[in-house]
């Protein structure tokens, strides 16, 4: 009972939060999804053999992010289709490393970096994302939702708006997110 | 005939059904072939469109998502029966069965299934392989359909073909009766129906054309039958003619022309049958000869047309004095011989003596001034019917008995004696 409600406190407070939980599965999952998103995207027109994936992370997500790079480099140790894939985490503060990265996650952070990375990506046309389908509200380009089924959320208006074109497949298979707003 | 008609019959029918026959199983090959390529068509384009979201999903990692993908498309299309997916390592990893009953087949599939390789777009790994398998409903209603349609259609064939037999049928019964008609007509019976017939066929023209011929034969008959009554008539006519003819030939062969009795040499003739005839019978027959007593000082005297009125009015006298049966003939210049059949020689002696002053009693007017009268002298002879064989012997008797009435004073009866 003390442990049910222990759990029970513990994802209330991650929810008042705002957080998200990045379990081992959600990691594979993105690990896998990663690499592939660049090269659905009109931005691996600009590659040349190296897709460039930047992680960001706070502190506290570290680890986290490490083990995001090492889930991928074990599902594509050899690259994806003769592009050899480099992985790069850095500290939200740290965010010119991404500078010539097609792609980049988003663990969570203060809404101050976020607006920052999202500012940042937009100059750069650098697709973004995330696990926590509250980014896309702020402007992520793509999230993913883990429900019965895991299904791809699609930020078009963000994306236009960096003249980002996604497979149409994928988008055949997302879910397009509009704000209330829109 | 009959075989004209039934070999015409035959061959439409039996070109017909090749026909129709032939043009339905190709229209109907080519329904189905197009069905099927339609349905493979159809099913490739369903396919087409699964494939890539299966496989995105697949290289994605997102398996419940494509399991719910192809559930929603089972659910979408009705003709799909069945799903399956199998991996790269030959494991079925999904499984859709509309209904229990659908078997999924292994080895060899028809038309109504569909396979392809489900491909990494990016890497071009194969990553599984999906066959679908539809329903034969549509299939099946459509081979019905096309069932009916044959059925109806040989139905239909069948009616017109039908219909068309008895249409040959009637004209071949109008040019059977027509055949009839021309077989059994008789020229001369004029029995050919002569009622034109109103159809614009050509057995009618035939038919026509038949009543026309008919009645110009009829025509040339009648006129051929009034000729040859024409003819009958003439013939009868010269027939009639030619047998007076002959009679009168005959006549003129056997008697004499002025005293119209009958001549020597029928005499002759007739004579021997007589004698023939008594022998046989038994029957006396007897001879009178006469001759004009002075006959050739009549001529002399008052010529011979004299003489001759002379001669036929004695002739006539001897008709008046003999019997029919009795042959009286002029036997030379004024000489006349009489045969009496079934007559003894007393019988003959009477006949010749009433003869005899008959003559003598009969005038004969020159010019309705003068009166002429003329003895003649007679002999008798009875014929031997056991000793004569000729006639000639009983006349050359009578001529000796005539011989003597001349010699002994003339205008009297003598009879031979032996």
């Amino acid at each position: 009972m003390f442990r049910l409600l222990l759990s029970f406190s513990m994802l209330l407070s991650a929810f008042m939060l705002n957080a998200a939980t990045y379990d081992d599965d959600v990691l594979s999952i993105f690990s896998k999804v990663l690499p592939r998103l660049v090269l659905m995207s009109n931005t691996k027109d600009e590659i040349k053999n190296e897709i460039e994936i930047c992680i960001l992370h706070d502190d506290i997500d570290e680890k986290k992010a490490a083990l995001l790079i090492k889930k991928t480099n074990d599902i594509y140790p050899n690259g994806i289709k003769n592009y050899h894939i480099t992985l790069k985490k850095t500290n939200y503060s740290n965010i010119i490393q991404c500078e010539d990265s097609k792609l980049m996650f988003l663990f969570n952070s203060d809404e101050k970096n976020i607006h920052h990375v999202l500012d940042f990506s937009r100059k750069h046309a650098i697709l973004t994302t995330s696990y926590d389908s509250q980014l896309l509200k702020d402007g992520a380009d793509i999230s993913m939702f883990l429900g019965r089924k895991i299904v791809p959320y699609i930020n078009l208006g963000s994306i236009q708006g960096k003249e980002i074109v996604l497979h149409n497949t994928l988008l055949r298979i997302s879910k397009i997110y509009k704000r209330e707003d829109q | 005939m009959h075989k004209i008609e039934i070999k015409i019959i035959l061959s439409i029918v039996f070109f017909t059904i090749l026909i129709v026959g032939l043009e339905r199983y190709q229209l109907s090959s080519n329904i189905m072939e197009q069905f099927i390529e339609s349905k493979k068509s159809k099913n490739r384009l369903l396919i087409d469109t699964i494939t890539p979201i299966v496989s995105l999903n697949l290289s994605l990692g997102l398996d419940n998502a494509y399991k719910e993908y192809l559930n929603t498309i089972a659910e979408q299309n009705n003709d799909i029966e069945y799903i399956r997916l199998i991996d790269a390592d030959d494991h079925t990893i999904f499984d859709y069965v509309k209904d229990s009953t659908v078997k999924f087949e292994e080895g060899k599939r028809s038309f109504n299934y569909c396979s392809k390789d489900i491909v990494d777009s990016i890497t071009d790994d194969k990553l599984a392989s999906i066959i679908l398998k539809f329903s034969n409903k549509d299939y099946e209603n459509m081979i019905n359909k096309n069932r009916n349609i044959t059925i109806n259609l040989s139905f239909v064939t069948l009616l017109l073909l039908t219909v068309f037999i008895l249409l040959v049928k009637r004209v071949f019964k109008h040019l059977k009766k027509l055949t009839g008609d021309v077989l059994s007509y008789d020229p001369k019976e004029n029995n050919f129906p002569m009622t034109e017939s109103q159809n614009r066929d050509e057995i009618a023209l035939i038919h026509n054309a038949i009543i026309s011929m008919v009645l110009k034969i009829n025509s040339y008959t009648n006129m051929l039958d009034t000729l040859n009554a024409s003819l009958e008539d003439k013939v009868k006519e010269r027939t009639k003619e030619l047998e007076f003819r002959n009679k009168e030939l005959k006549l003129l062969a056997s008697t004499d022309p002025l005293t119209k009795l009958y001549n020597r040499r029928y005499f002759t003739k007739t004579s021997a049958q007589i004698l023939a005839i008594s022998k046989r019978n038994q029957l006396d027959l007897s001879i009178i000869m006469l001759d004009v007593d002075e006959f050739k000082r009549v001529n002399d005297t008052y010529g011979h047309a004299v003489g001759d009125d002379v001669l036929i009015a004695i002739a006539t006298t001897l008709k008046e004095f003999t019997r029919e049966s009795d042959v009286i003939c002029r036997f030379g210049g004024e000489e006349f011989i009489i045969l009496l059949p079934e007559t003894n020689v007393e019988g003959a002696k009477i006949i010749a003596e009433k003869i005899r002053l008959a003559i003598k009693d009969k005038v004969v007017h020159i010019n309705n001034t003068v009166e002429l009268k003329s003895t003649v002298s007679i002999g008798v002879s009875q014929v031997d019917l056991q000793s004569d064989k000729h006639i000639e012997t009983s006349i050359h008797r009578a001529d000796k008995a005539l011989y003597e009435a001349k010699e002994t004073g003339k205008d009297k009866v003598c009879i031979y004696h032996n």
